[in-house]
């Protein structure tokens, strides 16, 4: 029996994914967005918004309910996307630049016969490699009017970037070579800050009233240390920019970004003056619109490339796969933005409709981005190097439940000191706990996801001595796995010294590029061809 | 006394520029886009019946009766932009490097093209809407968009999809036109006004609503043009069923809103009180799109298109069978403004024919056009290959060469193994589904889905599946170019006589096709993946040999 079970993965290898029907590989359109929220999508239940479209993946296909980044940042999550591997392996544990010149998939998928595209946010510094085509933003990129990166080149595109970056991706869709495969990494800006939608959604949201989190006005009474000194609040944090407030007319240059840059304490909306709770609440509000209607443009845009899929005849051999960068906070313990691995900054959306998924599945495994790479690889009926460290989930796809997967995922944010002073951490979440430790504090944090669920109640607060034997044998035993999960991973502290850290950042500078004046869609997509 | 015969001195030499600059006509160009030899002025009577006993043109049929009606000028390649390179630099297409091509066209400002030219010799030009696209820069022998008139609205160039949305939201039909026209006019008349000084003017109108898409049903409900008046009427390339007599219904309604439109210029030309002083040009830029044989084809139904010539010293009134390449405008408007014709175009003044007074075959010299084609949509073929076709075609015989014959003409069969289904909706709006050479439509996805039927697979693989090398054509015994006599042994010295035609006449003129088995042609930047647009390159400049 064990030697059956054994050989059932190599079987399924053999069998490939790819369905029994057609022997043609299937083409792949990973659609991913920026700090898009699990729970501000429909399908996984969200209480703020509607996505119609993203819900079609889930319900034509697989949506996964555990999924998770292992660094919750842009850059960090985007090498891993490409490579694999976890952030100490991959060269990028910060917002540093990506060596084009390693193994990844889009290399791999390349030499392995498929046209690979690469459109919209790349944020890794360097320019792509492994793709037959690319048009990347410089760095984070602009909402409107936007700069894109070619090669050789920068131009300019008139418009919304979201819908541009969408009809770019349509355009390499309609002009691919068809007698290949394609691979297509259409990566959104949106929905990142400072959430700049286009003028349809953000009309759509103007006077939505969005229900508060319950953990909006969380004090982080027994989470002491790193939450407490976050500024990646709500209440505290949220400058004039980010809340879409017009400075004085004849503020010009630096003392007009200073203006912006301020955050308000008071401010007096509609001939009423807010402060404290009511501002906070008008804050939130604020945020909350602009954020959903950017994720609502991602939406659309999801919506045009399925409708796409459809009327072409492309769908009946293409995986669409959605999921985003890293998790977000919207409101949740009182935060906007990713970083923090509690659950609404470690998860991650992650969907999947095509060929052999099996519609409305549900897989709970516990996934992470580590295994995108290898799952497209197999997808595309290549082999998975061993360098890669994640796994194809295309078993799961195909509604298999392989005994020996893993039951437990690994974090490990690094970038302190750094953007909204987040102290680093790493941990583990299992199906019923997490255990978080702030390294350079050696603060631990433990919760019980079963019973809090919000992470509210810190399991290791107070004198150990007053612990339960449950919480203290909780505890060894998390910290037992986590140096487990360390050596298995290869993470002997690599990048835990700032000093260590790759020292280009993934922001450019892209000199080397000439502008090249303002360009259609069409246009555009004829120059992210290498000359 | 000596200052006043000074000053009437300067008055009569003035009047005399006046007079000599009144000598140079203006020239209206009206260009349709993809629009074949369709007007009712074309209608061939009793027993000949067809499509143009159909189709209504009333306000150029009118022009037809004081000008002169060609029924025998072709394009010199039946796809957009190397038309409209070899119309605008008078010269065959493939001498003019990257726009010998559609998609990845590059245009190279070295190629000198009659429109700058008439603006160096003093004329006013000006445009609007479409003059050499899909190509970077967009417009480029014709100054980009310096010379764009277009502001009152480009909303003619949908013209079904916008009445549609007018009279959706409760507008009157003909209120809805109106307002269209009231575009082209007001652009026409901008472009008039800023014509500050009094000089002869050069005026291209080129809207491409006769291009696809239009609105499904538009040509009844608009135009009321019954769809089974067609029955029996089209060439034998369209199947004569109802989805295609729809289909060809709804061209003809754009070919009625292109006729309205040129007359709406025309009436403006008239109330300038210069339509004795403005040469007028009417034609398209190639056959009917998305039908079989039409766009992109070498076929009569591909290449033919309708050409009237107007204007001062042009006897009027009269049909001539002589052979024109629209490549022959260039000289005829550069003569027309007394602006020297530059060596390398390889077009011939039509003058003589203009002012000659008889009709029929007027100039003896002019009995054959050549025609050609490389590539049209870049991903038609799996390498991003070219289908290459050269033809030469005479009052009674077409020879086409198909120098690649395993390659598919129309684009590769893409998705349609094994008898797979694709979407309708898709074959109806996305061109590069299948057999991306054949603009997406009703009439192709009706074909598409019929492939396998008994009764239309020979059909379909007659239109869309590969062709021989050579192709002959007998067209007084067989007018639509049905039964290729290629391989018929009574026809050999006919057809070695006809490519010995042909072949000279390429190589005369330096096509680089027949250079090292085509490799201009067949590699980057003009085969292959598009690149990003880059300064133009020209083949090893490709000398006229006379």
């Amino acid at each position: 029996m064990k030697r059956l079970s054994s050989l059932l993965p190599v079987l399924a290898a053999i069998m490939g994914l790819a369905n029994p029907v057609s022997a043609a590989p299937p083409n792949i359109i990973f659609i991913f967005s920026d700090d898009h929220a699990q729970h501000a999508i429909s399908a996984y239940g969200s209480k703020v918004n509607q996505t119609p479209h993203i819900d079609r993946i889930a319900r034509e296909g697989a949506r996964f309910t555990r999924s998770y980044v292992t660094n919750s940042i842009c850059t960090p999550s985007r090498a891993t996307l490409l490579t694999g591997q976890y952030s100490h392996l991959n060269g990028v544990p910060v917002f540093n630049r990506f060596d084009g010149s390693r193994d990844h998939v889009a290399k791999r998928l390349q030499a392995g016969g498929y046209h690979t595209g690469m459109v919209g946010k790349w944020h890794l510094g360097s320019d792509p490699t492994g793709f037959d085509r690319w048009i990347v933003l410089p760095g984070q990129g602009a909402y409107h009017d936007p700069v894109f990166l070619v090669p050789g080149a920068r131009l300019n595109i008139k418009g919304h970037c979201t819908e541009i970056t969408t009809e770019l991706g349509l355009e390499f869709l309609k002009t691919r070579p068809m007698d290949k495969p394609f691979f297509l990494m259409l990566h959104q800006k949106a929905p990142h800050r400072a959430w700049e939608p286009d003028e349809k959604n953000k009309a759509l949201f103007k006077d939505k009233i969005i229900p508060e989190p319950d953990t909006l006005w969380d004090n982080y009474a027994t989470r002491p240390g790193a939450l407490p000194a976050n500024q990646q609040t709500v209440a505290r944090d949220l400058t004039r920019r980010d809340l879409k407030l017009e400075p004085p007319a004849d503020l010009k240059g630096p003392p007009r970004m200073q203006w912006l840059n301020q955050v308000p304490m008071e401010l007096t909306i509609d001939g009423k003056t807010l402060t404290g709770t009511e501002l906070i609440k008008w804050k939130y509000q604020r945020y909350m619109q602009d954020y959903l209607a950017c994720v609502q443009g991602v939406d659309d845009g999801v919506g045009k490339v399925l409708d796409y899929l459809e009327s072409s005849g492309l769908a009946k051999n293409t995986i669409v796969m959605y999921s985003a960068d890293n998790g977000w906070y919207l409101g949740d313990l009182g935060l906007y933005d990713k970083r923090f691995m509690y659950e609404p900054g470690l998860n991650v959306p992650l969907l999947a409709k095509g060929p052999g998924i099996k519609a409305g599945h549900v897989p709970s495994q516990f996934v992470a981005n580590i295994d995108l790479a290898p799952t497209f690889l197999d997808l595309a009926g290549l082999p998975v190097p061993e360098s890669m460290q994640g796994r194809s989930l295309a078993p799961l796809l195909r509604g298999e439940t392989p005994g020996d997967w893993r039951n437990s995922i690994y974090y490990r944010y690094y970038h302190d000191p750094g953007h909204h002073n987040t102290a680093a951490h790493l941990g583990v979440r299992t199906s019923t706990h997490k255990l978080i430790h702030y390294w350079k504090q050696d603060a631990w944090q433990m919760f019980d996801l079963t019973r809090d669920p919000a992470e509210q109640k810190n399991l290791l607060f107070g004198d150990p001595a007053t612990h339960s034997p449950e919480v203290t044998a909780k505890f060894n035993e998390l910290k037992a796995q986590l140096v487990k999960l360390q050596q298995e991973y290869k993470d002997d502290g690599q990048f835990a010294d700032p000093a260590s850290w790759p020292r280009d950042g993934a922001d450019g500078p892209f000199d080397d590029k000439k502008p090249t004046g303002t360009k259609t869609i069409v246009e555009a997509i004829l120059a992210a061809a290498p000359r | 006394m000596k200052t006043a015969l000074i000053a009437l001195g300067l008055l009569l030499l003035q009047t005399a520029l006046m007079a000599a600059e009144s000598g140079r006509p203006n020239i209206l160009f009206l260009f349709a886009d993809d629009w074949g030899r369709f007007a009712g002025c074309y209608a061939e009577g009793k027993g000949r019946e067809g499509i143009n006993d159909v189709v209504r043109t009333p306000n150029i049929d009118r022009l037809a009766k004081r000008g002169v009606l060609f029924r025998n000028a072709h394009v010199n390649a039946p796809s957009c932009t190397p038309c409209r390179s070899a119309l605008l630099s008078g010269q065959y297409f493939w001498r003019t490097g990257r726009g010998a091509i559609l998609q990845g066209a590059v245009w190279d400002p070295a190629i000198p093209s009659w429109p700058l030219m008439l603006r160096g010799a003093g004329y006013h030009i000006g445009k609007s809407y479409k003059v050499w696209g899909p190509g970077t820069p967009a417009d480029a022998p014709y100054g980009g968009q310096q010379h764009a008139f277009q502001k009152a609205g480009t909303r003619i160039n949908q013209f079904s999809q916008n009445v549609a949305k007018m009279t959706a939201a409760g507008q009157p039909l003909e209120a809805a036109k109106e307002e269209l026209y009231a575009e082209v006019r007001s652009n026409f008349r901008d472009f008039l006004a800023a014509n500050e000084e009094g000089r002869p003017f050069c005026y291209w109108f080129g809207p491409t609503n006769v291009h696809r898409k239009w609105i499904k049903g538009s040509g009844k409900k608009l135009w009321d043009i019954d769809p089974d008046s067609l029955k029996g009427k089209m060439p034998p390339s369209l199947p004569d069923v109802a989805e295609v007599r729809e289909d060809m219904a709804d061209y003809l309604g754009e070919v009625a809103a292109w006729d309205a439109s040129v007359g709406t210029l025309l009436d403006e030309l008239d109330k300038t009180g210069q339509r004795d002083n403005t040469l007028i040009v009417i034609s398209g830029d190639h056959g009917a799109p998305g039908f079989p044989h039409g766009k992109c084809n070498l076929y009569g139904f591909g290449t033919n298109v309708a050409l009237l010539i107007a204007g001062p010293g042009v006897t009027g009134a009269r049909i001539v069978d002589d052979f024109v390449n629209l490549t022959d405008l260039a000289p005829t408007f550069l003569q027309a403004g007394d602006v020297p014709v530059p060596e390398v175009m390889t077009g011939r003044s039509l003058w003589p024919v203009l002012k000659a007074s008889q009709a029929g075959l007027v100039d003896p010299a002019r009995t054959e056009v050549f025609t050609g084609r490389e590539r049209h949509v870049e991903n038609a073929r799996a390498g991003y290959s070219p289908y290459p076709q050269r033809a030469i075609r005479t009052a009674d015989h077409v020879l086409i060469i198909n120098f690649r014959p395993d390659r598919w003409p129309l684009g590769d069969a893409y998705g349609l193994a094994d008898g797979a289904v694709l979407p309708q909706e898709g074959l109806e709006n996305e061109t590069r589904l299948t057999h991306p050479d054949e603009d997406a439509g009703p009439t192709k996805a009706w074909l598409v889905k019929m492939r396998n039927t008994p009764e239309w697979k020979k059909h379909y693989e007659w239109v869309y599946g590969r062709r021989p090398k050579y192709e002959l054509y007998d067209l007084k015994a067989d007018p639509h170019e049905t039964q290729n006599l290629a391989e018929d042994p009574a026809q050999a010295a006919l057809k070695a006589g006809l490519e010995k035609r042909l072949l000279a006449e390429l190589a005369r003129t330096g096509d680089p096709r027949l250079v090292d088995d085509g490799k201009f042609f067949e590699t980057p930047p003009l085969a292959g993946p598009l690149p990003a647009a880059q300064p133009a390159r020209k083949p090893d400049n490709p000398g006229l040999k006379r």
